[in-house]
């Protein structure tokens, strides 16, 4: 028996947390990339023009 | 040449180590860290949670010197710098919530308290989220420039609340804790993990303030949508 006010065991809340982690950052950076991608393809998106002021 | 391929290739570089640090920092933090005393092995959360809360409250603080330099300016680069950088922040802010949440139910016993720490870190997510939100909703540019930049700063003063809360309430929430009281073999993997968020941070602010350049860039080129049905007509 573990002793009092001691946390035994838990480690499905560590891997939910890992696993939780991984897949938001990744589905972020993935949604990024695709977006980019998708405007790459774009004609009408110059990115030689994006260096002017903003007003 | 080089300084141009270097311009391309820097996110990039930024983004596979934070990737690589991740992934090490992570492998050592379950398998290598020894278990908490008291917590056992529920305290790896924090080789996690803890990088991604002191990463968000720093990407948010780049975003509010992107503002104070958007509104100095008037450049559309710092305006696309700091709409990535809030966009960032709210991702990380929304992964800490849920992490802390994972830490606390077995630790605390509840999934969720209004402690100052969790609201005011609750408060911060709403305010940056609101943001993006009213960005969305402005037309012109330099009025859409000038509000983001205004509403960073407004919604920045969150971020030493959020910090020093702790310190300054009483709070269930633990203060900073310092790697000179803690064991070398859990101070590493979070050091690893928290230079690895950094770097993706900077890699993901990257990619997303070139996504709004051309996105502005379009904005301009494209012609407005009524001037486009009347020529077609």
């Amino acid at each position: 028996m573990a002793p009092q006010g001691v946390i035994v065991g838990g480690w499905s809340y560590v891997i939910a947390t890992y696993a939780l982690s991984a897949v938001v950052l990744s589905a972020y950076a993935g949604t990024l990339l695709l977006r980019l991608r998708r405007t790459r393809h774009d004609p009408s998106r110059d990115p030689s023009a994006g260096e002017g002021d903003a007003t | 040449m080089l300084k141009r391929a270097l311009k391309r290739l820097w996110p990039g570089i930024f983004g596979f180590s934070g990737l690589l640090m991740l992934l090490v920092g992570s492998t050592l933090a379950l398998s290598w860290a020894p278990p908490e005393r008291h917590m056992g092995d529920v305290s790896r959360i924090f080789s996690i949670h803890v990088p991604v809360a002191q990463n968000a409250l720093l990407v948010l603080l780049f975003a509010f010197c992107f503002a104070i330099a958007s509104l100095w300016t008037g450049r559309r680069r710092w305006d696309a710098a700091t709409t990535a950088a809030v966009e960032v922040g709210v991702v990380l802010t929304l992964l800490l919530l849920p992490t802390g949440m994972l830490w606390a139910r077995p630790t605390w016993g509840v999934w969720w308290t209004w402690d100052v720490r969790l609201t005011t870190s609750l408060i911060g997510l709403i305010l940056f989220a609101t943001v993006l939100a009213l960005r969305s909703f402005v037309e012109d540019e330099g009025r859409r420039a000038t509000w983001t930049a205004v509403t960073t700063i407004v919604a920045f003063v969150d971020v030493p609340l959020i910090y020093f809360c702790v310190r300054w309430w009483r709070s269930l929430h633990q203060v900073q804790s310092s790697p000179e009281t803690v064991d070398a073999m859990m101070v590493l993997p979070y050091r690893i993990n928290a230079f690895g968020v950094l770097f993706l941070a900077i890699y993901l602010i990257a990619l997303r303030s070139r996504l709004e350049m051309r996105r502005l860039a379009g904005e301009e080129v494209a012609p407005p949508p009524r001037l486009a049905s009347s020529t077609a007509l």
